[in-house]
């Protein structure tokens, strides 16, 4: 799993943002498949959750990853989790609780 | 610009680190002929190289780590976990760091017939080098920096080789570095790698009337050099600064197994599995935390140091485990 904090540019949207994922997303699984779109909210904030199958490009290794992309703070937040697409109903509770964990510090002042 | 900047001042505290060597000699042959009288009074049979980190170990004994090499003298082992190599040296060279630098490790002759001449040295720099450059053009930015530093530079010879199992390159010069007390001009080996975003440099330095005799010593001491991947220590080393106890809250329910991990500076905080590895990552704006070491690639992927993103750069590239 990991976070990857960015500055975001005044008046990009989250719509953005994601579209910007997904279309990098080939570089690293290739090819995937999209299996859920949703719209969710992460730290009080809108969000969006990709769940996408594919080949890695580097491990060679069919994989399953969950995306999400929330932007807070004028930060793109995007929390990407991999896993072995037959270890994934085993932890996708463990997903959804580090998701619904998120939070944004400057949120809590 | 700045990685110039940067080659150009490892090079100048490689030749550093060999002027100060050559002036540590004096001190070092006293230190060990003391430690030989009191070896000799204890009925020892073999004398000890010690490390001046106590983190690093030089095992000088034949019996548990030398052999007899080219050079025609027992090898002794040394080794440094912190900066990953593994090498062999003569025996009754003394290391140390030089100007207390942890990325580096220097060695000079301190043996009983290196008093009176110029006495050999050599160190091995591991720096972290934010650069995706071939080992060619580092080399080159390395090179036109040498030349600075040095009087009289002359390439002797410049070949591609492997170093530790990567590929390298090899330098052979001559000449002065400034400012050095010792007035005679000077022959250097030099040799390369570029791993991981890590640069090793290992640098030998001799008179060049003594270079043939001094050969095959360099060609063993480099021929026994192994570095373990500095991202596979960066893994396998999760973080050692303690978090807060503040910050780990035990989870329960479908939470449990999780811990928070609260980050100001990015302003956030997270629930992670409590087991999993966090490796440090030179990248402040990328928190990674990975089930087991054998992921390295997720973090090989970003490259330690590596340029603000294109978001392309930031893909995890997992090696998992089957079980």
């Amino acid at each position: 799993m990991n976070i990857v904090v960015q500055p975001i540019a005044a008046g990009k949207t989250l719509d953005a943002a994601t579209e910007s994922n997904k279309g990098m997303i080939h570089e690293a699984v290739n090819p995937f498949q999209m299996v859920s779109e949703e719209k969710i909210e992460l730290g009080g904030q809108p969000a969006r959750k990709l769940i996408y199958t594919g080949h890695d490009v580097n491990s060679k290794m069919e994989v399953k990853t969950v995306e999400a992309i929330v932007i807070a703070n004028v930060r793109q937040y995007t929390i990407t989790y991999i896993t072995l697409p037959d270890r994934y109903p085993k932890e996708s509770a463990m997903i959804e609780s580090i998701l619904g964990s998120l939070q944004f510090i400057s949120d809590k002042k | 610009m700045t990685r110039a900047l940067i080659l150009t001042a490892l090079v100048l505290s490689t030749l550093a680190q060999a002027a100060r060597a050559q002036v540590s000699t004096e001190e070092a042959y006293r230190r060990l002929r003391e430690r030989q009288e009191e070896a000799r009074r204890a009925a020892a049979s073999q004398p000890t190289t010690k490390p001046a980190n106590p983190s690093v170990r030089s095992d000088a004994s034949p019996a548990r780590g030398a052999k007899t090499g080219a050079a025609g003298s027992a090898m002794v082992d040394f080794e440094d976990p912190k900066l990953g190599i593994r090498l062999k040296h003569p025996p009754m060279w003394k290391a140390g760091q030089p100007g207390g630098n942890a990325r580096s490790i220097a060695f000079v002759d301190a043996s009983p017939d290196a008093k009176d001449r110029y006495a050999d040295s050599f160190s091995l720099q591991v720096q972290p080098y934010p650069s995706k450059d071939s080992i060619e053009v580092i080399e080159q930015v390395i090179n036109a920096a040498l030349a600075k530093a040095t009087n009289q530079f002359k390439v002797i010879s410049d070949d591609s080789i492997q170093v530790a199992g990567h590929p390298g390159r090899k330098l052979i010069y001559t000449g002065h570095p400034n400012g050095a007390s010792d007035p005679r001009n000077r022959q250097f080996v030099q040799a390369l790698t570029f791993i991981n975003g890590t640069l090793y440099i290992f640098t030998y330095a001799t008179l060049p009337e003594r270079y043939a005799k001094s050969a095959p010593v360099i060609s063993e001491i480099l021929n026994s050099l192994e570095v373990s991947d500095p991202l596979d220590r960066l893994v396998k080393s999760p973080s050692t600064e303690p978090t807060p106890a503040a910050e780990q809250k035990p989870a329960t329910g479908a939470a449990a197994g999780l811990v928070e991990y609260s980050d100001s500076k990015l302003g956030f905080s997270i629930k992670r599995p409590a087991k999993w590895l966090q490796p440090k990552v030179n990248l402040n704006y990328v928190i990674v935390f990975l089930e087991s070491a054998q992921m390295t690639r997720i973090v090989r992927s970003f490259g330690p140091s590596a340029p603000p993103p294109p978001r392309h750069r930031l893909r995890p590239r997992p090696i998992f485990q089957r079980r």
